[in-house]
């Protein structure tokens, strides 16, 4: 069941992803949706305030291999090089134990997003909470920063 | 898209808060045993108490004991060589059946006789809630590096909790000791823990996190219930092996 859902779910944000008239950007992060660090890539549509981001992040955890796939559906406000980014996301996770187990987590967003004119290079700061809801409503202070490189179009 | 992503969200949630539910229902929340009911370990009397055990190294045993007691003719013995290499040393049982929710108090009763070439670094009881990603939270009995007996929080990502006495109490070897511990479950700092030895409340702390909580993507899944106790030589970190006699387990909720 826990499977279905996962692959249902990257399908239906996929649909977006293939629609979307875009610019793209990859990042990294430190701390941030990947819990410790995570690589990312950005698709940007609409009216280039609408941004998709899905990740990975793999670690190990009790000497055990940890597979992450984050994903942030995120919108940016403002003009100008300094934006304020909001988000809404998924943490999947992976881990092969006993076969292989899956949970994901909750993503919130809300932070600083700076990317100068003609300047392919995006710098960001935020706030990320993460949220626990499957089993039991849990709320943890979280955050990050990150570093990402547009690839065509105009910033 | 948004109705089905969120009737796959409140699906999927509700699956989850049922079996939680469903699990409480049936928990134990009230235990003791004297070990006079079996003769040796394993039997099926024996696990269907204690399901779980853990022998992580091949000279490590479990047995029932008929010649050497507390009270009764028997008790349960755990002997476990010095952790070398990778592998944790441990000779111990697990109930894994409990069910105390958070905002709980619960009372724990036991008592050990040890033998130990080395007191620091052995484990003897722990309390955790296993949850689906990470290795068994919660916090554990441990003698620290004085000997002496402490609540340990490593897995909860929180520091260990000492005796809160001027002289604090070594865990007195060749002799029966009892220990009891009175505790309030919250996965905030709204807990708290009491700790005894031969009667002697040896350690008190209040406004302390005692249940784990979900951590970044190392430890998810866990439902703020207290599942599992084990006792024994949980692990022996210590530099020696280590022989412990363990009777008349309690474990029950108290509020």
């Amino acid at each position: 069941m826990q499977r279905f859902i996962l692959i249902a779910g990257l399908l239906l944000f996929a649909r977006h992803f293939v629609y979307a008239q875009s610019t793209n950007a990859f990042h990294a992060e430190a701390l941030g949706m990947g819990g410790i660090y995570s690589l990312s890539y950005e698709r940007t549509f609409g009216a280039r305030q609408w941004m998709l981001q899905p990740g990975i992040s793999v670690y190990a955890s009790d000497s055990k291999p940890l597979i992450i796939i984050p994903v942030m559906f995120k919108k940016a406000f403002g003009k100008g090089p300094h934006r304020l980014e909001t988000g809404i996301g998924q943490g999947f996770t992976i881990r092969p134990e006993d076969g292989l187990k899956f949970f994901a987590r909750g993503l919130l967003l809300a932070g600083w997003r700076m990317q100068r004119n003609e300047s392919p290079w995006i710098f960001r700061a935020f706030y990320m909470p993460y949220i626990s809801y499957l089993i039991n409503l849990q709320y943890q202070h979280w955050g990050g920063v990150g570093i990402g490189y547009q690839i065509g179009g105009k910033p | 898209m948004k109705k089905t992503a969120f009737a796959l969200f409140v699906i999927l949630s509700a699956g989850c808060y049922k079996a939680r539910n469903e699990y409480l229902e049936t928990a134990v929340t009230d235990y003791s045993d004297g070990f006079e009911n079996y003769t040796r370990f394993p039997q099926p009397e024996f696990l269907d108490n204690w399901p779980g055990s853990q022998l992580t190294l091949s000279g490590n045993t479990i047995s029932i004991d008929s010649t050497f007691s507390h009270t009764g003719s028997r008790s349960l013995r755990c002997e476990a060589a010095n952790t070398a290499g990778g592998e944790v040393s441990k000779a111990s049982i697990l109930k894994n059946d409990l069910g105390f929710e958070q905002g709980d108090e619960i009372y724990f009763e036991c008592w050990y006789y040890l033998n130990a070439a080395s007191l620091p670094n052995i484990f003897i009881a722990d309390f955790e809630e296993p949850a689906l990603i990470s290795s068994g939270p919660g916090f554990r009995l441990m003698l620290n590096d004085n000997g002496a007996l402490c609540v340990e929080r490593n897995k909860m990502n929180e520091r260990t909790l000492s005796q809160t006495i001027a002289q604090p109490r070594v865990f007195p070897q060749m002799q029966w000791v009892r220990i009891q511990l009175e505790a309030k479950l919250h996965k905030r700092n709204k807990g708290y823990v009491k700790l005894w030895q031969n009667g002697e409340l040896i350690l008190e702390h209040y406004d302390v996190q005692t249940l784990p909580r979900d951590m970044i993507y190392v430890t998810q899944g866990t439902a703020a219930v207290l599942r599992q106790v084990e006792i024994g030589l949980t692990a022996n970190s210590s530099s020696g092996a280590a022989v412990l006699y363990v009777d008349d387990f309690v474990v029950r909720k108290l509020r």
